[in-house]
């Protein structure tokens, strides 16, 4: 067992005459393994941690490019591992709380209807409330702050000016609220068409059919208020946290 | 004797790491040290979080270092023990050898022929 520093075994074991700054692009470890620590290692590890690896993998390069490619993403996913409840903890439990009540509405529709799933899938329907609330409240914010709204979604920062948690809020209340209104507006336009449609003739077969899909869009626009409502206040939250720590 | 200022088996070996490697001692060579000398394969995760909560106690001192290309012009982070540090780690060591004395461990030789076998 080697016992002594390896300082000097890792200086000749490094290609020479390496220019100074960035590293070129053949020797820079896996991006996505990088990209993944940065966005997971507190900012003042980012530093000595990025440069102790790319070192490391230098290293374990010229003996085997393959393999050193391999070890920094071992090493990426286990340092993530490492710090993900530190620094992205709050984003976590934020992401969980949406997928669990995806995953409880999925399964509430299940037991209801075991059978066939796909009749609370409607193409139409969803066509009708998503991109038009999206576009409505692009339209009435601008895309920048769509933009920034999506951003915040993967890494809710703290600290900036409170215009900016304000725009982000408002960006999530009208993308809820005028999902909402365009639920009501087309479930009006399917009563309506079914008024028109249904007669004593058809009515036993036509009516049960005609009513679900016509809730559907209610249904649609009810479950984009409900996740737009988590993201407006978990804003709030923030810029809150945000003011709070900047008085302190 | 307060309690926060016991140390964990992985910090005993981290602050001896620190002062074997003297002035050589950040992330990379530290991680390489412990695993040529003890064979402890640590995660560079591993190690920064140790090593902060180390910092944290007032055991170790951190500082930016010089950034090198083979880093891609990105800083070292140095370490050294604080006089807490050492006082810290020394009665660690008083306290494991005073619960050394006079113990004779059950099927000695099997432990010793394992440890033989690992590190060969």
């Amino acid at each position: 067992m080697n016992r002594q520093p390896s300082s000097a075994k890792t200086k000749s074991l490094l290609p020479k005459d390496l220019p100074p700054g960035p590293l070129p692009p053949a020797l820079q470890p896996p991006l996505l393994g990088q990209l993944l620590l940065e966005w997971v290692l507190p900012e003042a590890l980012q530093e000595p941690v990025l440069g102790d690896l790319q070192e490391e993998f230098l290293e374990k390069r010229q003996q085997n490019p393959a393999q050193a490619r391999w070890w920094y993403r071992k090493q990426a996913l286990r340092t993530c591992w490492h710090f993900l409840h530190q620094t992205k903890g709050d984003w976590l439990m934020f992401i969980f709380s949406l997928l669990f009540f995806i995953g409880i509405s999925v399964w509430v529709m299940w037991l209801s209807s075991a059978d066939s799933l796909m009749m609370f899938y409607d193409f139409p329907s969803l066509a009708l409330i998503f991109p038009t609330a999206l576009l409505f409240a692009v339209g009435a914010t601008s895309r920048n702050t769509a933009q920034q709204a999506v951003a915040f979604l993967f890494e809710p920062k703290s600290g900036l000016a409170p215009v900016y948690y304000q725009q982000i809020q408002h960006f999530f209340e009208v993308l809820g609220k005028s999902g909402l209104l365009l639920g009501w507006f087309t479930t009006l336009i399917g009563i309506v068409a079914m008024a028109n449609g249904i007669n004593a003739d058809n009515f036993a077969e036509a009516f049960g059919p005609s009513l679900g899909v016509c809730l559907l869009t209610l249904l649609y626009s009810y479950g984009l208020k409900t996740i737009t409502y988590i993201a407006a206040q978990k804003v709030r939250f923030v810029a809150i946290a945000s003011t709070t720590h900047s008085e302190l | 004797m307060p309690q926060d200022k016991f140390i964990g088996e992985l910090e005993h070996m981290l602050l001896l790491a620190v002062l074997q490697l003297k002035d050589q001692a950040y992330g990379t060579q530290i991680r390489q040290y412990l695993a040529d000398a003890v064979g402890r394969d640590l995660s560079i995760g591993a190690l920064y979080t140790t090593l902060e909560r180390l910092e944290q106690k007032g055991l170790l001192t951190g500082r930016l270092g010089e950034a090198t290309a083979e880093r891609g012009g990105r800083a070292k982070k140095y370490f050294e023990l604080t006089a807490e540090g050492s006082q810290a780690l020394l009665r660690s060591k008083q306290a494991l050898d005073h619960l050394w004395q006079g113990v004779a461990l059950p099927h000695a030789w099997q432990v010793d022929s394992a440890m033989m076998g690992s590190s060969t």
